[in-house]
């Protein structure tokens, strides 16, 4: 009897210990690895958004695919002969790939951007970054609005809160209104007795941290007024003369997201996805070489070499003005066709594709930062407004100011980057200000100053039509020869937004095509 | 003394739960003090009666004390007893005898066969026996014994096609992949489909950690599943529960079906106790690929004219026509331009040979009990090069009975497992095997290898033929990446039952499974595309520690109402807790070349994860049987999850089961038995994953720059949590049909089922412009129908020949009905780099898993419209088109058994019928120009646009993914084992008692199949999100070999 006691005690026991065991279930079911939204700061995803907009976290995504793949090869930046890669050198259809950017922007950039907006709206600690949070929102939308048109705006990054799984297009217009509307407001909420944000990548460490965002707020939406310069000039007239007075001063004001080596997360995203030393297949494009070495440019040793590793791994560079030698756009390596083979052409080099300049190791590394607006734009796009309607100051000195800070400004890469006041004022002079050709001037000189923001270079060219391109034709491209005016909507919104898109595509003239303009894009 | 040390061993028991997991490893070898008493010595030989053979391993006990021998393997025991002493003989099968001593010393005793003959059993839930008879729904047994021969390195694997309503595929990732098991249909949506494994009463942890990307297609690895750890030699029986009222009393986890393992016990038998089992296969690839070998590398029917030029286009077969020419290849070297592809799988992989040997001791105590111990050592040196797998495993069951009313059930598994570099499948990152299959006809692989025969070059950086660096030299990724899986694992049970006089027992079971996992990852130094970033070397360090512990209490009562009602009823209780913890370290950068130590980088971040879950359920059953005719068994169940909503957390469901042996009112003649049966069951699910309630903040790294320190923040992971989740609902009716005839030569099984799930618990795929890729949401309900049979025959049975016929046949078909308003879900896709852009989805309306692959636009007749400019359709036109669902309807297998004398043979042939199969591998040959298709006009230029071949089948590929779309079905002569038992009574005197040598081949060869290139069951993860999606990944293999089998 005395097992069946034993026996039975232990069940017992084991019972009482099983039962006390049952606690609140939902105490389980509490992530011990995060926080909630209420207890959690907000600042945090500043961080993030900014990280972010300069480029997707998605391995294998938008800095390849859209930007490198398609901006900076329309814009002739860049040339390959890559036709899979980098499709946008010859126009060629590659649908997946024009996706990526609009893809990835929503859940890397717009979803953040949407929790910060929410996070900290209404709570006085956090009126500052409120208002920082408004600014980066927008800036976020405006940069896939002007690659695709109609985009969800009002609804989008809401699932969560609203539960909005299918977010409708907005028309374009209604999307730079709402832009429009929220930078200066934000701009004029900004607050110098109230918080300093912590999250703040771009101007934490900066004398006066509201003040900084004030200009760069006004700079924004300079940029974004000037987008509007052909379809609505009246708005982008009354938005550039009340940012004017306010803009960025100097290249200490300019919003640069510095990066650090490491991981996916923190590192620079171009150098990530076509790799920073080598670059693969990426070279710099004829139309841009050219240019910078008929003006003695002094930022072509900078931006370029020319670099090549042999079959046992030795690697050698060459950064001379003299030898560099950009890639003409529209060719590939071999193929039945001579007139589209590169290795046909006179001026091929002796060891082939390797012997074009590419994007220098400088600007294109893991570590180096994202110049995500700066002042020499901004003063382009001032003289830019100057010249043509005669508001916000006078247009030489803007364009002087501009092509001065444009040179300069990369020392924002470091030591070996850096090029002196002097050479800057040299160059000047092979580009001083010639205000019968002003617009072609100021405009050329914005895309010599937005290499490395390939979106931003593409767009304005699109909004004035200068630098004067070389559109080519290579067999099968889709554009009938002529350089793109927007990207494709990802193919995967077909399957899960369909009713949404087929709206948004019935508005394009042209349909969902790389032909097809956006709003805003009605220069000739 | 004796009975003192069982009292000790008890009280030590119970001391602590969690000790008693120890205590069973202790308890592995124990062996049992033996009481000699008395005054003389009595002996004598016992035979059978009838056959007039010895008896070996009859119980001879002392009556009225503990006292007992056994006899030795020629029927002679000797005890010591009194001249009043009375000796009780007992064996299994034979009649008890008892003799009183006297003045006798010499007692030879004949046994008389016991007419009664053993009942038709069982295994149901809770490892609980039952007569066939009693059981209202379908459950299918396997013996061990069809699983070590022709064996896998995981045993469910050899299940394929042996049982109907059970689909089994192996997946193709290497020595130590993950198995994809799925009774009757995908029942969830989304998530895991995948069995509750029991091992001896345990639920094993069955957690795959595949890296592989399952919903973009861009790559990974598979680390192995739970069920993979399991040694074939030590399974008794496998038992399959498939509908939901076998399975209501495991509650939501046994949802989706239930595998009991049972494992082999000790017994007394003829001689020692000792089984050698030893198996040798040898493993080659299976070179399904028929590509062209007329056009060779190159671009626009132009072959390399440089090296720089060689090396952008090995992934094009675009170039000229083969003309033996010397031509430049990657390396610079000029070869002949001519077919030297051809055998490149062959050259690549190259002859595997897996060793595996397993020992047991199986030892009895008569009444007492009995223990075995078992150990195995497996060796996989695998066809992949570099790879391989080794596992020890050691396993013990020993069953105690302590007194006539306590017994004590004790098991243990220790399994210890390096798996070396389980390869990387799918895209084409570090994935050895895309190489051997993709270069084109001229290349012959082996010059990819390089001077240093493993894919580098003079500084020890990969060699790369690729222009893109994320093609990784297939070399380089075989001998250079690491991914290495050491796990260690632990189950271990403890059971007792103390069954009181009147009948009444209380049972108290404890299971613990523990695994610890430590994933090693390394991208070593000179990888392409790390040193294009600067990057020397990166590294992960993964450590995974899983636990479940699972407490059961049970009491019930076997009870005789009158002479023609009895019944049985039984209580329980559970209480489970599983806990998962991550530990990761991972970074880049290694300061010293080569030492691949995460302590050696440069950059460097750790991070934790810890996941729990908690379940507590109470369930009951209830049985009546009439008469012996007719049996009905009702269940509860009542669970409480903690991974659903606060409020929503609970479920009660019910199950109702019952037979009718309408043979013993009909008298057919040759029937003995026929029985219809029928059952109901509705079965709650809970939510996979925990912590899927709330929005949840956290920081995923921080950003160390000049401007300071910032975490960088995140909100959520990507999914829409639901704050309202509640449990999903399946609900199964089922009915049977079984008959056997002249005396089990014929047997005949027949299942119906329909069965609804509702509410199932979604992660829907939401448009990414909501912020999220999915919102989880209770919206699904689906419907299955299914027909299951099963045949057995003995059309021959003579004394030297026999022939055994075993055939089986499912029909499933699967309807998603709701998606709460959604007209589809989108599962995987294979988007990858390669600018494919077929999916998985559930379709409203259609059967489970539908293909979406992208189809030209059509004119009103149907017919493809051509682009002028293009020559060929225009891609931008191509929309989304159902192909058909990736799931077979129609399975099933026949295994044949001849013996004939001490020979046997055996054969299965097995087939799977009417499901679909998106080939990412087809598509990508066609679209490098390797692809026969593309073989016709390659000299033309199409559309206005004058575009080349290579453009104009570039288009039809973007345009028209849905050629990619396959039959799947397929007919394998899957297993073959020709075998011959010797006679060891003739040979060796008896001092063996069994000695087996079988030939065995597994994947003898394809009978059918309608997939080019490839093979028709390649998947390349166990995930839902992969299936129907083929991509390169390991290729399909045969096994050659021998099994040896010795008794001692």
């Amino acid at each position: 009897m005395k097992l069946k006691n034993i026996y039975l005690l232990t069940t017992a026991f084991l019972m009482v210990m099983a039962v006390a065991c049952k606690k609140e279930l939902a105490t389980t079911n509490t992530n011990p690895n995060a926080i909630t939204g209420d207890a959690y700061n907000p600042n945090l995803l500043l961080t993030t958004v900014q990280l972010n907009y300069t480029g997707s976290t998605n391995f294998g995504g938008s800095a390849w695919a859209t930007k490198w793949g398609a901006a900076a090869c329309f814009i002739q930046h860049t040339a390959s002969t890559n036709a899979g890669f980098y499709y946008g050198d010859k126009y060629l259809n590659n649908i997946g790939a024009m996706g990526e950017m609009f893809q990835d922007s929503y859940t890397s950039e717009v979803q953040p951007a949407v929790e910060l907006f929410l996070l900290s709206a209404n709570k006085p600690q956090y009126r500052n970054l409120h208002q920082m949070a408004r600014i980066m929102k927008a800036m976020v939308f405006e940069q896939i609005t002007d690659q695709y048109g109609d985009i969800p705006y009002f609804q989008a990054g809401l699932g969560y809160y609203n539960r909005i799984y299918t977010p409708a297009y907005d028309k374009q217009q209604a999307i730079y209104t709402d832009l429009l509307k929220e930078v200066s407001q934000a701009v004029d909420s900004l607050d110098e007795n109230a918080d300093k944000p912590t999250g703040d990548v771009l101007y934490s460490s900066a004398g006066d941290q509201i003040a900084e965002w004030k200009q760069f707020g006004n700079s924004l939406l300079v940029r974004m007024a000037m987008r509007l310069t052909n379809v609505d000039p009246a708005t982008a007239k009354s938005y550039v003369t009340k940012a004017a007075a306010n803009t960025m001063k100097s290249n200490d004001d300019n919003a640069i997201v510095q990066h650090q080596d490491g991981n996916q997360l923190t590192q620079n995203r171009d150098a990530t996805e076509i790799f920073g030393n080598d670059s693969t297949d990426l070279r710099l494009s004829s139309v841009l070489v050219s240019s910078m070495k008929n003006n003695g440019d002094p930022r072509l040793p900078v931006v370029a070499w020319i670099y090549s590793t042999d079959a046992n791994g030795n690697i050698t560079s060459d950064t001379d003005p003299n030898d560099q030698l950009g890639m003409p756009p529209g060719f590939i390596v071999g193929g039945n066709n001579p007139q589209r083979d590169i290795t046909k052409l006179d001026s091929v080099p002796a060891n082939g594709i390797a012997g074009y300049s590419r994007l220098n190791n400088n600007i294109l590394n893991t570590a180096a930062p994202t110049l995500i607006l700066t002042y020499a734009e901004t003063e382009f796009l001032l003289a830019d407004a100057a010249k043509r309607w005669g508001i916000a100051g006078d247009a030489a000195t803007h364009y002087k100011n501009g092509v001065l800070a444009a040179v300069t400004q990369l020392a924002a890469y470091g030591d070996a980057a850096t090029i002196d006041e002097g050479d800057a004022l040299s160059y000047y002079d092979n580009v001083a200000y010639d205000d019968g050709n002003a617009l072609a001037q100021i405009n050329t000189q914005y895309w010599l100053c937005t290499l490395m923001d390939e979106y931003e270079a593409w767009a304005n060219w699109r909004r004035t039509g200068y630098p004067t391109l070389q559109p080519t034709n290579y067999p099968g491209n889709v554009t009938n020869g002529t350089i793109p005016r927007r990207l494709t909507y990802p193919p995967s919104q077909k399957v899960t937004n369909l009713t949404n898109y087929n709206t948004a595509v019935a508005r394009l003239t042209g349909g969902d095509k790389i032909t097809s303009r956006v709003w805003w894009d009605t220069a000739p | 003394m004796q009975k003192n040390l069982y009292y000790k061993s008890l009280i030590f028991l119970c001391k602590n739960v969690y000790l008693t997991v120890l205590f069973i490893v202790l308890m592995g070898g124990f062996a049992i003090a033996q009481d000699q008493a008395g005054s003389k010595l009595v002996t004598g030989t016992v035979t059978d009666a009838t056959t007039k053979e010895p008896l070996f391993g009859v119980t001879v006990t002392l009556k009225g004390t503990k006292t007992k021998v056994i006899t030795d393997f020629k029927g002679i025991y000797s005890i010591a007893a009194n001249s009043t002493s009375v000796l009780a003989f007992s064996s299994t099968g034979y009649n008890p005898t008892e003799v009183t001593v006297g003045g006798q010393t010499v007692i030879d005793i004949k046994l008389e066969p016991s007419n009664e003959q053993l009942k038709d059993v069982v295994v149901t839930a809770l490892g609980i026996t039952k007569e066939k008879r009693a059981v209202g729904y379908s459950v299918a047994e396997v013996k061990g014994a069809s699983l070590t021969e022709a064996r896998e390195n995981t045993f469910v694997n050899s299940l394929e096609g042996r049982v109907a309503g059970v689909s089994v595929s192996g997946v193709a990732t290497g020595p130590n992949g993950a198995s994809n098991v799925v009774i009757r249909g995908i029942t969830n949506m989304t998530g895991n489909n995948q069995p509750l494994y029991i091992l001896n009463g345990i639920p094993l942890v069955n957690n795959n950690y595949a890296t592989t990307d399952v919903g973009g297609g861009y790559g990974g690895k598979d680390g192995g599943d739970g069920i993979g750890d399991i040694n074939p030699d030590d399974i008794e029986s496998v038992s399959i529960l498939k509908g939901a009222a076998a399975t209501a009393l495991y509650g939501y986890r046994g949802s989706n079906g239930v595998v009991l393992i049972t494992t082999k016990k000790g017994k007394k038998g003829e001689g020692l106790g000792v089984e050698i089992n030893s198996n040798y296969v040898i493993e080659n690839v299976i070179d399904e690929t028929n590509f062209q070998t007329e056009y060779g590398q190159g671009y626009n029917n132009a072959k390399p004219v440089s090296a720089a030029d060689a090396l952008g286009s090995m992934e094009s077969s675009w170039g000229a026509k083969l003309d033996g020419s010397n031509t430049y290849q990657f390396d610079g070297v000029q070869r002949p331009y001519s077919e030297a592809a051809k055998g490149n799988l062959g050259r690549f992989y190259q002859a595997g040979g897996n060793f595996t040997n397993t020992v047991s001791f199986s030892k009895g105590f008569g009444d007492d009990g009995a223990t075995r111990f078992s150990v195995s050592n497996l060796n996989d040196q695998s066809y992949v090069p570099n790879a391989g797998l080794k596992r020890y495993t050691f396993n013990q069951v020993t069953n105690l009975n302590l007194d006539k009313h306590l017994t004590l059930d004790l098991s243990s598994q220790y399994v210890t497992e390096y798996t070396k570099n389980a390869p990387n499948v799918s895209d084409a990152v570090g994935n050895l095997n895309w190489g051997p299959m993709f270069v084109p006809p001229n290349i012959n692989i082996t010059t990819l290898a390089g001077p240093n025969h493993n894919g580098t070059i003079a500084n020890g950086n990969e060699l790369n033929p690729f222009s893109d660096p994320y093609t990784t030299n297939p070399y380089f990724a075989a001998y250079k990446f690491i991914g290495a899986i050491h796990r260690d694992r632990f189950t271990g049970s403890a059971n007792t039952k103390y069954t009181f006089d009147n009948g009444i027992f209380m049972g108290l079971a404890l299971a613990y499974d523990y695994t610890n996992d430590r994933n090693t990852n390394v991208e070593p130094i000179g990888t392409g595309y790390l040193v294009d970033q600067g990057i020397t070397g990166d590294m992960t360090e993964q450590n995974v520690k899983q636990t479940e512990l699972n407490l059961d209490f049970t009491t019930g009562k076997k009870i005789k109402f009158s002479k023609d009602f009895s019944g049985d009823i039984l209580l329980g209780v559970n209480y489970r807790k599983s806990i998962q913890e991550f530990l990761n370290a991972s970074g880049q950068n290694f300061a010293i070349p080569f030492l691949y130590n995460v302590g050696n980088l440069e950059n460097y971040t750790e991070s934790y994860a810890l996941n729990k879950e908690e379940f507590q359920s109470v369930y009951g059953s209830a049985g009546v049987s009439y008469k012996g005719f007719l049996y009905v068994t009702v269940t509860g169940r009542n669970d409480w999850y903690s991974t659903l909503a606060p409020g929503k957390i609970n479920y009660l469901y019910p199950s109702i089961n019952g037979s009718f042996i309408f043979s013993e009112l009909l008298h057919i003649p040759n029937l003995d038995m026929g029985k219809l049966r029928f059952s109901y069951a509705d079965v709650g699910g809970a939510a996979d994953n925990p912590y899927q309630t709330l929005q949840t903040y956290s920081i995923q790294g921080t950003l160390n720059i000049t401007n300071g320190i910032f975490p960088i923040g995140s909100a959520g992971n990507g999914q829409v949590p639901n704050s309202a989740l509640r449990p999903s609902s399946r609900s199964e009716i089922e009915g049977g049909l079984e008959l056997d005839f002249f005396k089990n030569r014929l047997t005949f099984d027949l299942s119906v089922y329909q069965k609804k799930v509702t509410d199932d618990i979604v992660p829907v795929g939401i448009d990414y412009t909501s912020g999220y890729s999915s919102a989880l949401l209770n919206v699904g309900t689906l419907k299955y129908t299914g027909v299951e049979l099963e045949l057995g025959g003995q059309p021959v049975k003579t004394k030297n020949f026999s022939w055994d016929i075993h055939l089986n046949a499912t029909y499933t078909k699967g309807k998603v009905v709701s998606l709460g308003g959604q007209p589809q879900i989108t599962l995987g896709n294979e988007a990858g780099d390669w600018g494919a852009n077929a999916y998985t989805q559930q379709v409203v309306g259609k059967e489970p898993l539908q293909i979406i692959a992208l189809d030209p636009a059509r004119d009103s007749q149907g017919k493809i419209i051509i682009d002028p400019g293009l020559g060929a359709p225009d891609p931008t036109l191509a929309q989304p088109k159902d192909f058909g669902s990736a799931i077979s309807p129609w399975m099933g297998g026949i295994n044949n058994t001849f013996r004939y004398g001490h020979f046997n043979l055996s054969f299965l042939i097995d087939g799977k019928f009417g499901g679909k199969l998106f080939s990412n591998t087809n598509l990508i040959a066609y679209q490098q120009g390797l692809s026969k298709l593309t073989l016709p006009g390659r000299d033309v230029l199409y559309g206005t646009n004058q575009q080349s071949a290579q453009a104009y089948y570039g288009d039809w590929q973007s345009a028209n993914e849905g050629m990619f779309v396959y039959d799947a079905s397929f007919i394998k002569f899957r297993q073959l084992i020709v075998g011959y038992d010797f006679d060891t009574k003739k040979l060796f005197n008896n001092k063996i008692h069994g000695l087996r040598l079988s030939f065995v081949c597994h994947n003898v060869f394809t009978i059918k199949k309608h997939t080019p290139n490839i093979d028709p069951e390649s998947t390349y993860s166990a995930s839902i999100y992969t299936q129907g999606l083929e991509a390169p990944a390991v290729p399909y293999s045969r096994t050659l070999g021998l099994n040896l089998n010795i008794k001692l």
